[in-house]
Formats: C-alpha cells, sequence, structure tokens
C-alpha cells in the first residue's frame, strides 16, 4: 500500500478541529448579530450565556489543539512546499506532512489577506495534493515557472481544497468560484516567484502575491478556464513580484 | 545638498530598465535611498509597506498603459516614467519622518520638505541609472534642484493644485523641458513642450 498518499490521522484530525471551531464561532457571532432582540429576561440572560460558553469553548478547542496538534503558524519555518518525492517512506510521509502545512497555512494566509474570511481550506486535501504531486515525479527543473504555477493553480481548485464549511453554503456561487480563483492564483504564484535577490520574510512575499492578484482580480475571473491566459498572467505577474 | 548617488540593487543580473517593473526591487531601492539620505541628513524615516505596495501597482499600470512602441521614444519615456513614479510617491505619502536633527537647516530643500526630497531623488537616481545603462548618458540635474522656492512651488502645487503637476517637476528638476499643458499624457509631449516654448518666445 502507498502510504504517502493517505494523509496522516493527525492531519484530518486538524481539520476536523478547525471545522468545529469555525461553527462554534460563526454560532455565537450569528446569535449576537441576528438573534431575537426582543428576549424574555430569563431566556436574555441563557441566550447570552450560550454566546459565552460557545467562545469560551472555541478559545479552550484553540489552546487545546494548537497544544497538541500544533495549528499555530510558524512563521520561520514557513516556506513554500518541495514537491519532492523521498525513497524512505518515513522521510517522505514526515515532508508530506510538512510540505501540506506549509501549502494550508499559504492558501489560509491568501484568503485572509484578500479579505475573504469565510473559506474552508482543508490541509487533509493539501497532504493529498502534495502527496500525489510527489509520486508524479515531474522534471520540475526543466519546465517553465508559469507552467508550474498553472499546473498548482488548477490542481488547487481541482482537488476541492478550497471550499464551504460543512452545512453552509454559500449564497453567491459565482462570487464563491472567483474567491478560490483568487486565492489559489496567489498562493500558485508565491511557491514559484524567483526568490534570492531580496529580503522579504515569506509571509509577506506571499502578501505581496495577494495584493498583485487583487489587481489583476478582473482578469483572472474573466479568464478563468482558459489555460494559455492563465498561464500569460502568471508570466506577468512573475515577472513584476 | 549634493545629490546622493545610489547603489542600485542588482535584480539577478537584470538591466535597471526591467528590475524596475519588479516591486520587490522597487522596495528595496527605496529602502536603500532611504538609508542613504539618513546618512547624510541625519533624517530618520518610517515607511509603510502596504502603501508602496498599493503605489507601485498604480504606477506599473499607468507605465504599461503609456509604454511607447518606437526606440525612438524610449528615452524620453524614461523622464516620463520616473515622473508618473514620483506623482504616486507624492500622492501615496508612504513615507514619514519620525525624527529630524535639531540643527536642520529648513532654507535646504532636503530639510525644507524631507519626504519629497526623498522621493524626487530616488526618481532621479533610478532614471539616471537607466539612462547610463541603456543609453550610455550621464545625466545631469537642473541647479534649480538647490532652489528653496522652485522646492516651495513644488509642493504647494502638488498638494493644493494637481498632483499631476508632479510629472512636471521632475523634469524640471531633471532638466528636462515640462509640458505644463497635459503631463500625464506621453503621446502628448512633444507638442505640449512645444506650446511652452512657443509662449516663451
Amino acid at each position: 500500500m502507498n502510504t504517502k498518499g493517505h494523509p496522516s490521522p493527525s492531519v484530518i484530525a486538524k481539520d476536523a478541529i478547525r471545522g468545529i471551531r469555525y461553527a462554534l464561532k460563526r454560532g455565537a457571532k450569528f446569535v449576537v448579530e441576528v438573534g431575537p432582540r426582543q428576549l424574555v429576561e430569563q431566556f436574555e440572560a441563557a441566550s447570552s450565556q450560550l454566546v459565552g460558553s460557545a467562545e469560551s469553548l472555541a478559545n479552550t478547542i484553540d489552546k487545546v489543539a494548537q497544544h497538541i496538534l500544533g495549528l499555530e503558524f510558524d512563521p520561520i519555518n514557513f516556506k513554500p512546499p518541495a514537491f519532492t518525492a523521498s525513497l524512505d517512506a518515513n522521510a517522505g510521509r514526515a515532508q508530506i506532512s510538512s510540505d501540506a502545512a506549509n501549502l494550508f497555512f499559504a492558501l489560509s494566509i491568501s484568503a485572509k489577506h484578500m479579505g475573504i474570511n469565510d473559506l474552508r481550506v482543508s490541509e487533509t486535501l493539501c497532504a493529498k495534493l502534495i502527496a500525489e504531486d510527489a509520486s508524479c515525479d515531474w522534471p520540475t527543473g526543466e519546465q517553465e515557472p508559469s507552467f508550474l504555477c498553472f499546473e498548482l493553480y488548477k490542481r488547487i481548485i481541482g482537488t476541492n481544497i478550497l471550499g464551504a464549511y460543512l452545512g453552509i453554503s454559500s449564497q453567491n456561487k459565482v462570487g464563491r468560484l472567483e474567491d478560490i480563483s483568487q486565492v489559489a492564483f496567489a498562493t500558485s504564484l508565491w511557491v514559484y516567484v524567483e526568490r534570492g535577490s531580496y529580503r522579504e520574510t515569506e509571509e509577506e512575499l506571499l502578501k505581496m502575491c495577494c495584493d498583485l492578484t487583487l489587481q489583476k482580480s478582473l482578469d483572472i475571473a474573466s479568464v478563468s478556464d482558459n489555460e494559455e491566459s492563465i498561464r500569460n498572467l502568471f508570466d506577468y505577474a512573475l515577472s513584476v513580484i | 545638498m549634493e545629490l546622493t548617488k545610489l547603489s542600485i540593487p542588482n535584480g539577478s543580473n537584470v538591466p535597471v530598465r526591467k528590475s524596475v517593473r519588479r516591486l520587490r526591487w522597487f522596495k528595496a531601492t527605496l529602502y536603500r535611498q532611504i538609508d542613504a539620505l539618513t546618512k547624510q541628513t541625519g533624517i530618520k524615516y518610517s515607511v509603510d509597506d502596504s502603501k508602496i505596495i498599493a503605489l507601485f501597482f498604480r504606477w506599473l499600470k499607468a507605465f504599461e498603459e503609456q509604454k511607447p512602441v518606437s526606440s525612438e521614444d524610449q528615452e524620453d519615456f524614461v523622464d516620463f516614467a520616473s515622473g508618473l513614479m514620483l506623482r504616486e510617491l507624492v500622492t501615496s505619502k508612504p513615507v514619514s519622518i519620525i525624527d529630524m536633527p535639531k540643527d536642520a537647516d529648513q532654507t535646504n530643500p532636503a530639510f525644507y520638505w524631507p519626504e519629497g526630497f526623498l522621493y524626487m531623488v530616488l526618481c532621479l537616481n533610478i532614471r539616471s541609472a537607466i539612462h547610463e545603462q541603456e543609453f550610455d548618458k550621464e545625466t545631469q540635474v537642473s541647479p534649480c534642484i538647490n532652489d528653496l522656492q522652485t522646492w516651495w512651488s513644488f509642493k504647494e502645487n502638488i498638494e493644493v493644485e494637481d498632483s499631476n503637476l508632479a510629472i512636471c517637476f521632475f523634469d524640471l528638476f531633471a532638466g528636462v523641458e515640462p509640458n505644463w499643458y497635459s503631463p500625464t499624457f506621453f503621446s502628448s509631449r512633444k507638442s505640449g513642450r512645444n506650446k511652452s516654448q512657443h509662449l516663451k518666445s
């Protein structure tokens, strides 16, 4: 059995915890913002207590999960996924896990920086994509960066790494697809942009890629299903970051 | 005050005319210019990186929209594009002063309007590097770079009248005939200059 293709249980657990945390916080926010304003006194008190408990529970989940599973973002070790296969199964699994976490955080930071706050990013599917990619054994050195950007962009979208949280449907499906395209574009650009001559941190570089993506958001939306046009946009973006 | 000659960052051995279209190169060059001016004047600056990013992309858009096809126009376009960059800098104000020397001479343009001076010197230095590399030409600046009256007029005009006039003041300081009539259009630079000369004669 190819163990590389299967995300570790801890990655799946992280995604589950993130889903619960999101649902709890969203639920609490919903009660506060759109709950009935005129409740009888006893229910008002119960409602406030519920909100307080939900927020407190979400915070507790955060702390425990961060401690046990390492949910926290680590700016020092943050770097683009290496996408390299390893013959050693254990080393391969560790590499996939670290690449998946980096891809997950890159997608999450991109979404947040571009003001998209309700997008679910799946670390499990990041791990799946990385594992499949590693098993491809691409001659990456021979490929144009814009080709590699496009391939990653296409696969981020195709593997549903980005989507809605379970039980929460987006009211604006076109807008949601555009959000997904933008986050995938910015992150793919960051992965393959040239490094070495400048002093930005990886997080700063990623945010620059997001800012450029926002500048070109109309172009990205208008050509999202045209490979050549998207590759041209990546070519352009790689040359100006 | 003498203009500080800037050591331009080496963007992977790419010519400056191309590097200048890279956000990271532009940011690194701005920081180098700040360091050089701080050494020269003692003024300490703070920088808002988010403003740099936004203004850079606005400048790039304006640059790409007007980039000429003909090689004959390229030299003049370098001056025009530098003026466009100055316009974005004075409009966005990405740099603030956090400390000024106590004995600063306010009649010196570098102390009279430190941010404006920094932006102007940066754009002049980038222009100079491109002229040197592409056209094998050493550029000179106009003597009015030291004239406080001209700086006062520059500041007043772009703050009160029209920030597009930064393009004209860039030309003025660079020793190039400005087009005061329609400064934002590269295509009308020649005809605008002719109008200015016609009025002078």
